[in-house]
């Protein structure tokens, strides 16, 4: 079992440099799509702009943004392993810190008040790590890795609807977010909902639907995979586009997620991605071997 | 337009940009951001380099100290929003002629480039290893206290593209763009009822 650790600090070490170099596949065919479809001259060359900057990050060996952002994980386990989660928790968080310091990655994270910064990207309650559990699962392991950018994630949204509000409040609430936040969180953006359970619950939710859901794969729920395409349709008439400097590309996807919620309640969250969607995700094998997903 | 123009420049280079066109940037531009600004404004500590006519980045590069140089590693761009309070004071006491940032500023700098001439540039947010190969050197560095957010001086070649989205003639993409998704919004939500 102590190698399975040693296993999740490196792989946790090399997802986060992933993640910042590379541009998910999904992603990648969904910023070149929209570059095929927008109209507008500006938008155009903003997306033509993106498309090259990811080609010349790739030949540098570059990191594609300079945000290093916050370190996100998300670390899923089987049924088939009994692990000690605090030993996980700073198996992440040396595989963090020692990824910032060989790497050169630019330190963000500091104490809130004082701004006294730290150094490596580790520090009181960060990396900020969650734990899922899965049954039948194909790996022991999954721990997918999101240095969530600031510029998007300084335009997050959350409301404590009331049921009354039903679900005409929620689509106002999430376009109206769009309209106030989305032209300063780097769109095309992908925009995560969390819908349900509490407070914290749905804010967790908009953030993993914003960042660690693939954007080309359909919500294996219809009525919530129609509510995603109303809201996408919606939200690209907004013209607020690549940007936020007009044109028709203003959202990549809306990944919606929820959770059962109280009688009286109707929490909302929303988290925005930049169109860069960084994301990297590893598996662990029961023969302990680590698969790296593009 | 497209326009070629060397920080720093004029007044009258300035107010020629009409929101819509494209710049690129060579000579030397200044790189800034929260903290840098919460000095000189907040605890009043003048910039130790001048900035009048100069062309300023909201940026806090990914850089090295080597050898008592600095080196590039991963320079881009930071939302400018955030830095609102600060930019009519940086355009009026300091003389800025252009602020290249993403998400765009408000109605109070909007102002301040009318009055004194200056414009607001939008680089393409995110795309920081383009803009880093467009940085030929980070030429000096000021308040390395505060890395990644010291006062940066660049060297930059073909620095863009960079849209003219607030000119000096008292116009702002971002505002048409807004009230556009407003009235647009107020359409789609009767639709939805």
């Amino acid at each position: 079992m102590e190698k399975l650790y040693r296993l999740i600090e490196d792989a946790c070490k090399k997802l986060y440099v992933k993640a910042l170099k590379e541009v998910p596949r999904d992603v990648q065919r969904a910023l070149e799509r929209a570059y095929e479809d927008e109209e507008s001259e500006i938008g155009r060359m903003v997306l033509g702009t993106i498309l090259k900057n990811i080609e010349v990050a790739k030949e540098n060996d570059m990191i594609v943004c300079q945000d290093t952002g916050t370190p996100v994980y998300l670390v899923e386990l089987s049924g088939e392993v009994s692990l000690n989660l605090k030993k996980v928790y700073e198996a992440v968080y040396r595989g963090t810190s020692k990824a910032t310091r060989e790497f050169d990655l630019r330190p963000n994270m500091l104490h809130p008040l004082t701004r006294e910064l730290r150094g490596d990207n580790v520090g009181r309650r960060v990396p900020d790590v969650h734990f899922e559990f899965q049954d039948d699962a194909e790996w022991l392991v999954r721990i997918t890795c999101v240095p969530k950018g600031s510029g998007s994630e300084n335009q997050s949204f959350l409301r404590m609807l009331t049921p009354a509000e039903g679900v005409s409040g929620v689509k106002r609430f999430i376009l109206e977010s769009i309209v106030e936040g989305a032209s300063k969180a780097c769109p095309p953006v992908i925009v995560g909902v969390g819908i349900g359970g509490t407070f914290d619950e749905c804010a967790w939710l908009a953030k993993k639907a914003a960042t660690m859901r693939r954007i080309d794969i359909p919500n294996p729920d219809e009525s919530l995979q129609r509510f995603e395409d109303e809201l996408l349709n919606a939200i690209n008439k907004t013209g607020i586009g690549p940007m936020g400097l007009g044109g028709k590309c203003t959202a990549l996807a809306v990944n919606v997620e929820i959770a059962d919620t109280h009688i009286s309640q109707l929490p909302v969250g929303i988290n925005l991605q930049c169109w860069k969607g960084q994301r990297s995700c590893a598996c662990i094998s029961e023969e302990f071997e680590v698969e790296y997903l593009a | 337009m497209e326009y070629r123009l060397e920080s720093p420049v004029s007044e009258h280079e300035v107010r020629r940009l009409r929101i819509g066109d494209v710049v690129y940037l060579n000579g030397r531009i200044i790189g800034i951001r929260d903290a840098t600004q919460r000095r000189i404004f907040d605890e009043g500590v003048d910039p130790p380099v001048s900035l009048e006519n100069y062309i300023v980045l909201h940026t806090a590069p990914n850089a090295k100290k080597e050898g008592g140089r600095w080196k590039k590693i991963c320079i881009g761009t930071t939302t400018s929003t955030r830095m609102e309070r600060y930019s009519p004071l940086l355009i009026e006491r300091y003389g800025v002629r252009g602020i290249v940032g993403k998400g765009g500023l408000l109605k109070g700098s909007l102002d301040a480039m009318k009055r004194f001439g200056a414009v607001y540039l939008s680089i393409v947010g995110g795309a920081a290893a383009l803009e880093t190969t467009q940085i030929e050197e980070i030429e000096e560095v000021y308040w390395e206290d505060l890395f990644p957010e010291c006062l940066w001086v660049f060297r930059v070649r073909d620095f863009g593209p960079l849209i003219v989205s607030m000119d000096s003639h008292g116009n702002s993409i971002y505002e048409k763009v807004t009230s556009n998704a407003r009235a647009k919004l107020a359409e789609i939500l009767q639709g939805f009822a």
